[in-house]
């Protein structure tokens, strides 16, 4: 009795730890956007006589209006508006051509198989691991001969190219825990490659979708390498305006307003994922476990 | 109604030959089982019969019509798979339309149809219903009836009882042989259950590594093996096999069981052989099913060729109907099937009958039957 009432106090003295470990890891990760959330509703003077970490004396949302559409950024004082929407039409096309690539072909992998796929899919894999910075000189000539450099087109290519990768390993591994008996019934029933994935496969991959779908989206809309490189003035993406928005040094530093900026730039990936991280987690899950 | 005809079928996956000449002909409307061990290729046939496997040589014909070549669905077949293989994203109506759909019958063919087959499986009342709301034996059936409405020339069956309940796995058995009566189409079901075989069959496969051991109806199976594989896999408790060394006296070939004790008793063979001359003063092996070691027969007319056999009880095992009686023979376990009736306790002698015109023998190196 006695041991029982001891590992009974042991064990909820754990639990309050690790409660506290919980807690001092939520808040160490979640203060620095406390931080940029309670700047850019500060003023300018404010900013510069107060705490870093005091809440704001006086709410005003000028810093937002001004990042959204009026701050200079290069030769326009337009705010980041319209790299914004370049962003938008960076990723939403790039996002869906690797998510719908990256099914069919992790629908070939795993279930059409032919002499060398293995092979095939893990050349395909290097795409992976190749770090971004190899392929740029390479790249640059392929979408300069395709005549599609420094506009949307060039970086949509190039995202699509590498997310494919990570696609067709995810669907891949999906597909793979899916029983090849049910490919075998409708090819029996008269089903051919393309009803097939359209009318079994497709109807339950919306986890794995949603997966595709979060990590393309926080991949290529966060990216900044190929978007500084791949792009011209008016199609850069949004981090690359936030970058020259942080780094012009001709006027003084409105730190209210970067932050403000910062927290519109990074505003689509975060609500996407507290939207669909349910599914995010279960999707990574499927197939782990048979 | 059709015939299956495959000749010398081979298939092989790179560099591991999983079929290596299968012979098979099968007259319409009959019911073929493949059984054998896990690993024998028994799947892995009925998927080239299927279509759903290339084969590297030989050929199969359905009826008049070469398959050999042709695309799953032109083949004119219908398969149940273990799984159930049920579209889960569809419900049972969809699941048993999706093929005929496919097939671009008209709506009244389609519906009339799928009526029809799940009335044969009385499952009205699920048609709604998905396939992940429904129990093993429901989805099975499910299978049964897309199968059905198909109107195919032949069934194709890959372990479709091995997902059930032991209970459930009897009911469906004797639902799949009323099926067959009722439809009367050509069977070819793969299972690795000797009893759903035994059952189910108008003629048996034993396979093993990739060939067919036996091709024969379930009582020639199990009356005339034709190796030890067969003779040992058929039956349960199965054959018992016992090293003996073949002797002739007076004109007649007659063989030593020695039991525990050290007793000897001459059983004299009135089986006819051809061969067994070649094999006196040899040893061989002995096959001799429990059930033709009695400690008495019903049947009075086999009387006269029963011989007295003495042996110790090492350990009995009551079924019920039967006893199973553990006895040693030339240091080798052995079982015999006895009436409940005059038992006795654990390690008491008994004078048991043997049917010597059941003994069979096999070759010890070839494994074959000796004729």
């Amino acid at each position: 009795m006695i041991g029982s009432a001891k590992e009974k106090v042991l064990s909820q003295l754990s639990r309050v730890f690790i409660y506290i470990l919980l807690f001092i890891c939520a808040v160490y990760f979640l203060l620095p956007i406390f931080v940029m959330i309670i700047t850019s509703l500060k003023d300018i003077d404010e900013i510069k006589n107060g705490n870093l970490l005091a809440l704001p004396e006086t709410i005003t949302f000028q810093p937002w209006i001004e990042a959204w559409g009026e701050a200079r950024i290069g030769p326009k004082a337009e705010g980041i508006k319209p790299y914004f929407v370049n962003s938008i039409l960076i990723t939403v096309p790039a996002v869906l051509i690797s998510c719908i690539i990256g099914a069919l072909n992790g629908y070939v992998f795993s279930k059409w198989k032919f002499k060398g796929s293995e092979v095939f899919f893990s050349l395909l894999l290097f795409g992976c691991f190749i770090p971004f910075q190899v392929v740029l000189l390479p790249m640059s000539q392929t979408i300069g001969m395709m005549g599609i450099s420094g506009s949307v087109f060039g970086l949509i290519f190039v995202h699509v190219i590498y997310g494919t990768a990570f696609t067709t390993l995810f669907f891949r591994n999906f597909y793979v825990s899916i029983p090849t008996e049910l490919i075998n019934a409708a090819k029996i029933d008269g089903a051919g490659f393309f009803r097939i994935f359209y009318k079994i496969l497709l109807p339950v991959s919306l986890p794995i979708f949603m997966v595709c779908i979060i990590w393309q989206m926080t991949q290529i809309w966060n990216e900044f390498l190929f978007g500084i490189t791949f792009s011209d003035a008016d199609t850069q993406p949004v981090t690359v305006a936030l970058n020259n928005l942080v780094n012009s040094t001709s006027t003084v530093k409105k730190y209210n307003v970067d932050m403000a900026a910062a927290l519109i730039a990074v505003a689509p990936t975060l609500i996407a994922y507290i939207i669909s991280g349910k599914y995010f987690v279960k999707g990574l899950m499927a197939g782990a476990v048979k | 109604m059709k015939s299956l005809k495959i000749k010398d079928l081979y298939k092989s996956y790179d560099d591991t030959e999983v079929l290596k000449g299968i012979n098979v002909d099968l007259d319409a409307g009959e019911f073929l089982v493949l059984v054998g061990p896990s690993g024998c290729g028994k799947s892995t046939l009925l998927s080239t019969i299927a279509g759903l496997e290339e084969i590297n040589k030989g050929s199969i014909t359905l009826g008049e019509n070469d398959i050999t070549h042709a695309s799953p669905k032109d083949r004119g077949l219908a398969m149940v798979f273990q799984s159930y293989a049920l579209y889960p994203n569809m419900t049972v109506r969809e699941n048993i339309e999706f093929g005929l759909k496919i097939s671009k019958y008209s709506k009244e063919e389609i519906e009339q149809r799928v009526q029809s087959a799940v009335e044969i499986l009385h499952m009205e009342a699920l048609l709604d219903r998905k396939p992940g709301q429904l129990s093993g034996g429901q989805r099975q059936r499910v299978a049964i009836a897309r199968s059905i409405s198909r109107e195919p020339d032949m069934y194709l069956f890959d372990e479709p009882l091995s997902n059930l309940d032991a209970e459930l796995r009897v009911k469906m058995r004797a639902e799949i042989k009323k099926l067959h009566k009722r439809v009367k189409k050509t069977i070819v079901y793969v299972t690795h259950d000797q009893v759903e075989a035994m059952t189910l069959a108008d003629k048996i496969a034993i396979m093993n590594k990739g060939t067919i051991q036996q091709f024969d109806s379930p009582s020639n199976v199990y009356e005339n093996p034709c190796n030890l594989f067969t003779a040992g896999f058929i039956g349960s408790p199965s054959m018992n096999f016992i090293d003996v060394i073949i002797k002739k006296e007076n004109d007649k070939f007659c063989v030593d069981f020695k039991n525990e004790s050290g007793v000897i008793n001459t059983i004299v063979l009135d089986g006819e052989f051809e061969d067994l001359d070649k094999y006196v003063g040899k040893t061989v092996i002995a096959g001799l099913r429990p059930e033709h070691i009695q400690n008495g027969f019903r049947d009075a007319s086999v009387a006269n060729q029963l011989q007295e056999l003495d042996a110790k009880i090492n350990i009995q095992e009551l079924t019920g109907s039967d006893v199973f009686l553990y006895i040693t023979l030339n240091d080798t376990d052995v079982i015999a099937r006895v009436s409940p009736s005059g038992a006795k306790d654990d390690g008491e002698n008994i004078t048991l009958k043997v049917w010597a015109k059941k003994i069979i023998f096999f070759d010890k190196e070839t494994e074959n039957r000796i004729r």
